[in-house]
């Protein structure tokens, strides 16, 4: 095996490595409201996602969201670049699964591909307006618009159901939960996995392995639908107790109103052509439908700490991606330097998931056990 | 900044598509949704039975149209 086949090789495992990191990253987004509400029993609901994730890879064969495309210079980018870009990535996925804060993996990865790229070719290499337009601006809209509709959805919710028994409410939102849910999960898979994909050729055609007009070869999209589809499976159960627990109490009206409003945000912007985080836009209007209901309570400390790490998910993701690259040119030989990276990057990841172990959250606690109503006394004799 | 360099980061007319379509699904998904919750309700009651029927079908047909459009924005975006 030749030198640059191994860097190859080993980027390509990178990149599915950082897709199933971006599927149990993300579960939450789609079913974080239907396990709160016990729409769905946990594994079932992530059951559900992962093949719906899995489907969803396959919808769509155009690589229109190739990662790196109007973002940084590609004429500048090597396939050493991409792989420091997606051990940035991958560091700061586990690192907010960790902490379980929903961040964004679509701005994890593009972040540390800016990191890389400035690290190996300076400044020069970024498209900054690109990163305005496709990064940051999404970023502050995306919570809001979401946020807004699913503010009038819950509103609504609640006030054409009033009179109606609570069961009969609770089945009704429970079932449009399902399905709206699905949706958020299919769109997942067609997104993430299409930029997972899209790195994957990109490396490819840089290495001289693929033509660049040739499309996307079937084992990349197979091995990427099962990278996200396990990914998703394997739960994020710390990110969907944030999500569904930790933000606002979610009732049924409001888990459908937020996956509604939700599923029209991603749908809508991903048809116009305009990128937004699945991961904000989710959490928008997680908070919109617990500003929704009367009573209901956002707790602003979970959702500050889920701002803070938005906004440094860039900077964080690029200097993980910068130190990466410094440190595969620290080795005269790249093949040595990537494998030396690799190997910190995994022990880096095994080390924070053995710390995750001292708490772990499954899908047996990831909600509190369901209360068995307190039997009623029985009526003292006379 | 004017507002043509702002066009340029920022797609006004997108956007504005964008709040359209979330603020017509975030009214039209719960009504539907409402419309039926409230045929299981009257299905309860035998005097009201095929009422509650007729609105749990118009009800589901809508949220299954809403599916049906978001598939398609799926599949064509």
């Amino acid at each position: 095996m030749t030198a640059t086949t191994t860097i190859l090789v080993i980027a390509i495992a990178t990149a599915l490595v950082f897709d199933f990191t971006n599927g149990f990253h993300d579960t939450a987004n789609a079913m974080a409201t239907t396990i709160a509400t016990r729409a769905l029993p946990p594994r079932v609901a992530v059951g559900l996602a992962a093949t719906l994730n899995f489907v969803g890879a396959f919808l769509s064969v155009t690589v229109a969201a190739t990662i790196a495309s109007g973002i940084v210079e590609q004429g500048m980018v090597t396939v050493p670049i991409v792989f420091a870009g997606l051990v940035g990535a991958i560091v700061w996925n586990v690192v907010t699964w960790y902490l379980g804060i929903p961040s964004s993996s679509s701005h994890a990865l593009i972040g540390g591909v800016i990191g890389s790229v400035i690290a190996a070719v300076g400044t020069e290499g970024v498209v900054w307006s690109g990163v305005a337009s496709k990064v940051i601006i999404p970023a502050v809209l995306a919570p809001v618009v979401c946020g807004t509709a699913a503010y009038v959805a819950t509103r609504l919710s609640y006030r054409l159901t009033k009179g109606v028994r609570e069961d009969e409410t609770s089945h009704g939102f429970r079932l449009g939960q399902i399905a709206s849910s699905s949706l958020v999960a299919l769109a997942h898979g067609t997104n993430d996995a299409q930029k997972t994909m899209g790195v994957i050729v990109l490396m490819l055609v840089a290495a001289g392995r693929l033509d660049a007009e040739a499309g996307v070869p079937t084992w990349v999209k197979v091995s990427c639908a099962a990278a996200i589809g396990l990914g998703t499976f394997s739960g994020g159960w710390r990110v969907i107790k944030t999500l569904g627990t930790r933000v606002t109490e979610i009732q049924s009206p409001q888990g459908f109103s937020a996956e509604t409003a939700s599923t029209a945000t991603i749908l809508s912007s991903s048809y116009f052509g305009f990128p937004l985080s699945t991961t904000q836009v989710v959490s928008g209007g997680i908070m919109g439908s617990g500003l929704g209901r009367a009573g209901g309570v956002v707790h602003w400390r979970v959702v500050r700490d889920m701002v803070v790490a938005w906004v440094l998910t860039l900077p964080a993701a690029g200097a993980v991606g910068a130190i990466a690259d410094k440190g595969v040119e620290a080795f005269d030989d790249d093949t040595v330097g990537v494998v030396v990276v690799a190997l910190v990057a995994l022990a880096l990841n095994v080390g924070i998931w053995l710390l995750a172990q001292r708490d772990a959250v499954t899908s047996r606690n990831v909600i509190e056990p369901r209360t068995p109503p307190r039997p009623t006394p029985a009526p003292a004799p006379a | 900044m004017t507002i043509a360099d702002l066009q340029t980061y920022l797609p006004f007319g997108d956007l504005v598509k964008i709040v359209a379509v979330c603020l017509g699904v975030a009214v039209v998904a719960p009504t539907a949704a409402a419309f039926a919750i409230h045929g299981l309700d009257q299905r309860q009651h035998a005097q009201t039975a095929a009422a509650g029927t007729i609105r749990i079908a118009a009800g589901v047909g809508v949220l299954a149209l809403l599916v049906a459009v978001g598939l398609y924005a799926l599949v064509a975006a």
